[in-house]
């Protein structure tokens, strides 16, 4: 039986950061997630994954989103519709960028097997801007005629999931519990943990200098 | 089972032996013989008569022939039980043929019967009696009711007889008319009634030509004649004929009756073919001696037995009256007391000419200022005498009346003259001043009393008293006028309107030099002038005037007028169109304008010239009711009722002229089904500054679609926006539609009631002769104001402090019934609130009125500030016949912008492929430290062209708005919003956000 749309939704704000040094937040903790919808339950049926970014007004702060990692279905040769500014095409990687009142892929699934899973990565001005309208990334499964498939919870638009990119933070809200999504903590690297050591010993010892002459 | 079958077809066997034998008893033996009585005719020899016998006529209407040896007819009277008898000879009546019973002979008559079969000595009445045709030779013994008698073949009582066959008899009848069954004798459904018409008496006999039932019916000549003709010795007279056949050709007539010398008929023209018209004039001689003739005029056609048909023409020819005065003519009435008679020797001198006649003056007036000493003499072509010339006239006093409208009054005139020259070259008789120095004009009264017809000899005629009076005893005289100032422009008609003595004994002036109405007093010192002798008259407005004007006083079109002979001098006045005052920000300012008659085809000036004074004059009010609109097509009648070329014209205009962009709103009426020009569609709309107010929309309109008031969310509103208010009832057929329209303005909600009621074409001229006059069209107006003021009410129903507009041409005066059935809604007449002398919109043959108003709810009377710019009705050169008016509300906002106080986040949208709607969510927070109330108006601006908010809660300024509740402090809310967008083109749009309603 089918939940209330809403009842299952998963909400998590995450702020980001940028180091203070004008990088941008990609390479930030959370602007990457794994993203898994269990489709087993139309294992076997065909459909549409609709895959959208779009800001909410022409003045918001760029945005793009980074697909890759693509898994689960058997995917049509060629994306059935793209609208705007959309490199790529599943399973391979996929570029979405907000410049366009519209920026969407819809591409066709002939056999949905177990689930569909992707890593999708955020990164633009919006992450460090301070103000602005936001840009929304969402997905819906289709049917062939283009309705949403009804065996699945979604929002009053049609979505099963949306990221919303606002200033300075990503917001995401799964609608059916068949959609899983988990931040990807980006542990720091072993040289990079050299290069911050080294720099808090050459702090340490220039601290230690200004002690003793003063 | 058997025997209870046996039962019934017994009974009914003997049921239908009894219904048998009831029908054989009301209709005894008629159908058995075919004999009928085809004619009955009592009043032969009588005073009138034609004929010198009474008779009767049978006729064999069956297929086969009928002796009649040994029959009979008889007659008994009205009421009487007693039968006469006139035994039938031995004569086999063949299918078609009739039979001639000739009766008793009377005094009168002129005219033997055709030969008789028959002469009996029976003297029948010739209004009412009974006559049987009866299959025996002896008087019938069945007393007063035979009709049912086993031996009457036939039976008719005519007139008041107490007997008579069906359920009423057949007509009375006189000494001039018989009754004739139909059909030539055909008809017979046993009802006298049914089977016989009165008709001129038209014997037939055994010799006329055969008329076989069933057969094709030869139609009898129908001959038409005046009943009387009368003529002067000396100046004779003549009248026109006619006869017809209906299925054959008239080709002769004759006077039938003894001859008379000088009684003749002359240019005959035969019918051009079968069922036309042969005409004849009959003519007599001005040497006939006074006497009456009888004369009798045949018609005949071409079959081979002739038909002819006889009319009788009464000709009376009377001695003329010599010796006699124009002022004896005239009389002290407005019929001359001498009409009908011929005179001879009327002196008087030419005074002015026209195209078919000439007016003339006794030079030696009598002391009687009531009785006129001019007079029209119509010669029907050029007359043939000058102005100067001294002459005597016969010929008839006749009374014209103008258009031959019945409201109209006559004019006397000596008619058919015969002109002697005495002497050319005199000086005219001298003009008869009105005004001071001279007669002075009633300036109040146009006729005392309720006359009705002031024809009547029982009515006053008192010209001291009575402003119509007045007039008539100058009818035909030269009138003079001394500062006549101008108080209507000049017409179309090439008249103009004036006072005399620059106004000094009028009363009700306005503020700008005319006279306006009030009550009682339609102010009988206009005096029009007209250019039927001396064209053109000077064109002019309201304020100018002349020295002095000359002419003769006529009557036409509902007015005396003086038809000027002088040339005028024209004093040119100051009057200047006027401008009102803007509207201050918080003022919303709403314009009635009457636009006449408005479409695409009008010249661009007039468009220029409606925009010039609706920016200028009116200050670009932020609503105009405009009334008079037309289709697309104007006037061309072809199924256009579609106006949006006609408004788009006038708002391009409009913005050429340095004014907002207007936006219109209208209801296209069905084709020609809302009176006014044919083919025009004319209607009533709205042009609204969607940058000052805000029209609310509501769909669903048609022609013939009724919008009503509903109670909504925020108390009431229209079902339908704009919408017709009782579009289908019949008070409004071929007249305008009311047109209601909701508006905010400052988050106030207006209701706007348009109209154009119908107008006052219909009622009887101020100087008709009916007195008081009839205002035949006020009914139907009475009808719509009460249906406006329902719908009014019906507002007030739902919120008593509603907001409500009414405003229109509603084609009446301030103080008239449908005025005061809208005032009672209740509603404030605006126009009333300004001094009386400023009090008009529009000017009919100089008289100032109100015809536009515009009227508010009570609870709009606060600091209300209302003008009528006289920008056109006293102005020669009017872009509109109707004077603009327009009212400024106060109307303080009651909505706030809060947007400060507010922090708005946008989400990013996502596109439905099903619904094709972009959807997203606009988040709203109270930065501030306080509540702000509900509730919330969220206002788009700027959305770029082509992209909607579906799920506007509606529009303000042009922009859609979303209404949510309040928001304590630091409290937020999440508005959902649906884009249409198929271009998907790129968003861009402001916020702002309000605490109030729009």
């Amino acid at each position: 039986m089918r939940m209330p749309a809403g009842v299952l939704c998963a909400c998590v704000i995450v702020l980001a950061f940028g180091m203070g040094c004008g990088t941008p937040a990609r390479a930030a903790i959370a602007t990457t997630f794994d993203v898994f919808i269990n489709t087993t339950a139309i294992s076997g049926a065909a459909g549409l994954v609709d895959l959208q970014l779009n800001p909410g007004s022409a003045t918001a702060p760029a945005a793009t989103a980074w697909l890759s990692n693509v898994s689960g279905p058997a995917f049509g040769s060629n994306p059935l519709q793209v609208d705007g500014n959309v490199t790529g095409a599943l399973p391979g990687n996929t570029v979405f960028d907000n410049g366009t009142a519209f920026n969407a892929l819809l591409q066709e699934v002939p056999v949905f097997f177990q689930g569909l899973g992707f890593r999708v990565e955020f990164g633009g001005s919006f992450l460090s801007a301070l103000s602005g309208d936001g840009t929304t990334f969402s997905l819906a499964l289709l049917a062939p005629d283009l309705s949403v498939i009804p065996t699945f919870n979604t929002d009053l638009a049609g979505r099963m999931l949306t990221f919303e990119l606002s200033p300075g933070s990503i917001a995401f809200s799964a609608f059916d519990p068949a959609v899983s999504i988990a931040p990807v903590i980006a542990v720091p690297e072993p040289q990079t943990n050299v290069l911050l050591l080294l720099g808090l010993m050459v702090l340490a010892v220039r601290w230690l200098r200004t002690v003793r002459n003063s | 089972m058997r025997n209870s079958c046996r039962y019934w077809v017994v009974r009914l066997g003997k049921i239908a032996a009894a219904f048998a034998l009831m029908v054989l008893a009301t209709n005894p033996l008629h159908a058995a013989t075919g004999l009928v009585i085809s004619q009955v005719y009592g009043g032969g020899g009588n005073t009138g008569a034609t004929f010198t016998h009474d008779f009767v006529e049978i006729f064999n209407r069956g297929a086969t022939s009928v002796s009649v040896n040994g029959y009979s007819v008889q007659y008994a009277s009205a009421a009487g039980t007693t039968w006469q008898v006139t035994v039938l000879p031995n004569v086999m009546l063949q299918p078609g043929q009739y039979l001639l019973v000739q009766q008793a002979a009377g005094s009168g008559g002129t005219t033997a019967l055709p030969m008789p079969e028959v002469a009996g000595a029976i003297s029948m009445s010739a209004t009412a009696g009974k006559v049987a045709l009866v299959s025996r030779g002896t008087a019938l013994t069945c007393g007063s009711n035979c009709a049912s008698d086993p031996a009457v073949l036939d039976y008719v009582g005519y007139g008041s007889a107490n007997n008579f066959e069906g359920g009423a008899a057949a007509p009375g009848l006189s000494n001039t008319t018989a009754d004739i069954r139909s059909g030539a004798g055909c008809t017979d459904s046993d009802i006298n009634s049914a089977d016989f018409a009165t008709g001129a008496p038209a014997p037939r006999n055994t010799a006329s030509p055969l008329n076989v039932c069933g057969g094709p019916v030869n139609q009898p000549v129908v001959a038409t004649c005046p009943a009387n003709l009368g003529a002067v010795t000396g100046a004779g007279a003549s009248a026109a004929l006619s006869g017809r056949d209906p299925d054959g050709v008239v080709i002769s007539t004759s006077i039938v009756s003894a001859s008379v010398s000088g009684i003749d008929l002359s240019g005959f023209q035969p019918a051009s073919g079968v069922g036309g018209n042969a005409v004849v004039t009959l003519s007599v001689a001005g040497t006939v001696a006074v006497g009456t003739y009888g004369v009798q005029i045949a018609f005949a056609n071409a079959d081979v037995v002739a038909q002819s048909a006889v009319c009788t023409v009464s000709v009376t020819v009377a001695s003329p009256v010599t010796s006699v005065r124009i002022r004896e003519i005239q009389g002290r009435a407005h019929r001359s007391p001498m009409e009908g008679q011929a005179v001879a020797g009327v002196p008087g001198i030419v005074t002015a000419r026209r195209s078919n006649g000439f007016y003339m003056q006794d030079p030696s007036p009598d002391a009687d200022p009531a009785t006129s000493e001019g007079i029209f003499v119509f010669t029907s072509s050029t007359p043939s005498v000058n102005v100067g010339d001294r002459i005597t006239v016969n010929g008839t006093v006749s009374e014209f009346r103008p258009g031959g409208t019945t409201t109209n009054l006559t004019i006397t005139q000596i008619s058919g003259p015969t002109l002697t020259v005495l002497s050319t070259g005199n000086p005219l008789p001298p003009p008869v001043v009105i005004g001071d120095g001279g007669r002075m004009i009633p300036n109040t009264t146009i006729k005392a009393g309720n006359c009705g017809d002031v024809e009547s000899p029982t009515c006053p005629f008192d010209p001291a008293i009575n402003g119509l009076d007045f007039y008539e005893s100058l009818e035909g005289m030269r009138v003079q006028v001394n500062g006549a100032l101008v108080v209507g422009p000049t017409s179309g008609f090439g008249e103009i309107p004036v006072i005399g003595d620059f106004g000094v004994n009028a009363t009700q002036r306005t503020a700008r030099g005319g006279v306006f109405v009030a009550p009682g007093d339609f102010n009988p010192e206009r005096i029009i002038l007209d250019d039927e002798i001396l064209r053109p008259l000077p064109a002019v407005n309201v304020g100018d005037g002349f020295s002095v004007a000359v002419g003769v006083m006529d009557y036409s079109f509902g007015n005396y007028k003086l038809q000027v002979t002088e040339p005028l001098t024209v004093i040119t006045g100051t009057l200047a169109p006027e401008i009102t005052s803007p509207q201050a920000p918080n003022q919303l300012a709403i314009a009635s304008f009457n636009v006449e008659n408005l479409d695409p085809t009008d010249s661009p000036a007039k468009f220029a010239t409606l925009a010039g004074q609706i920016v200028r004059n009116l200050q670009s009010p932020d609503i105009l009711a405009l009334m008079e609109v037309q289709d697309n097509s104007g006037s061309a009648n072809d199924g256009t009722v579609d106006a949006r070329t006609t408004f788009n014209m006038l708002i391009a205009a409009i913005q050429a002229a340095g004014g907002p962009a207007y936006q219109f709103r209208s209801v296209d009426p069905a084709n020609n089904q809302d009176g006014g020009e044919p083919g025009g569609n004319i209607r009533v709309g709205y042009l609204f500054n969607p940058a000052r107010v805000t029209f609310v929309d509501r769909p669903g309109a048609t022609a013939t679609t009724a919008t009503t008031v509903v109670n909504g969310a925020s108390g009431p509103e229209l079902s339908v926006s704009p919408g017709r208010i009782d579009p289908n009832n019949p008070a409004f057929a071929a007249s305008r539609k009311p047109l209601a329209g909701e508006f905010i303005f400052n988050g106030h909600r207006l209701f706007l009631i348009a109209n154009h009621f119908n107008s006052k074409g219909g009622d009887n001229p101020l100087f008709g002769r009916f007195q008081p006059p009839v205002l035949g069209s006020e009914t139907q107006r009475n009808q719509q104001a009460q249906i406006v003021r329902n719908f009014v009410q019906a507002i007030f129903a739902v919120d008593a402090n509603a907001k409500v507009v009414v405003l229109g041409d509603l084609n009446d005066f301030e103080f008239s019934n449908p005025l005061s059935i809208l005032k009672s809604a209740p509603l404030n007449d605006l126009v009333e609130t300004l001094p009386a002398e400023q009090r008009y919109t529009y000017v009919f043959e100089g008289n100032s009125q109100v015809l536009d108003h515009i009227l508010v709810s009570n609870s709009l009377m606060t600091a209300v500030e209302y003008d009528v710019v006289h920008v056109n009705s006293e102005f020669v050169n009017q872009a509109s016949d109707h004077d603009p008016e327009v009212v400024r509300l106060f109307l303080p906002p009651t909505i706030f912008d809060v947007s400060a106080q507010i922090a708005a986040t946008r989400s990013g949208l996502t596109f439905n492929r099903v619904t094709q709607l972009f959807s997203g969510t606009l988040r709203l927070t109270n930065l501030g430290a306080v509540s702000i109330n509900a509730p919330l108006q969220v206002r788009l601006d700027g959305l770029p062209s082509g992209v909607s908010l579906l799920n506007a809660t509606g529009s303000n300024l042009g922009a859609p708005y979303i209404t949510v509740g309040g928001l304590d402090a630091s409290a937020s809310v999440t508005v959902q919003l649906q884009f249409v967008n198929p271009a998907r083109l790129p968003l861009t749009y402001g916020l702002k956000v309000f605490s109030g309603s729009f």
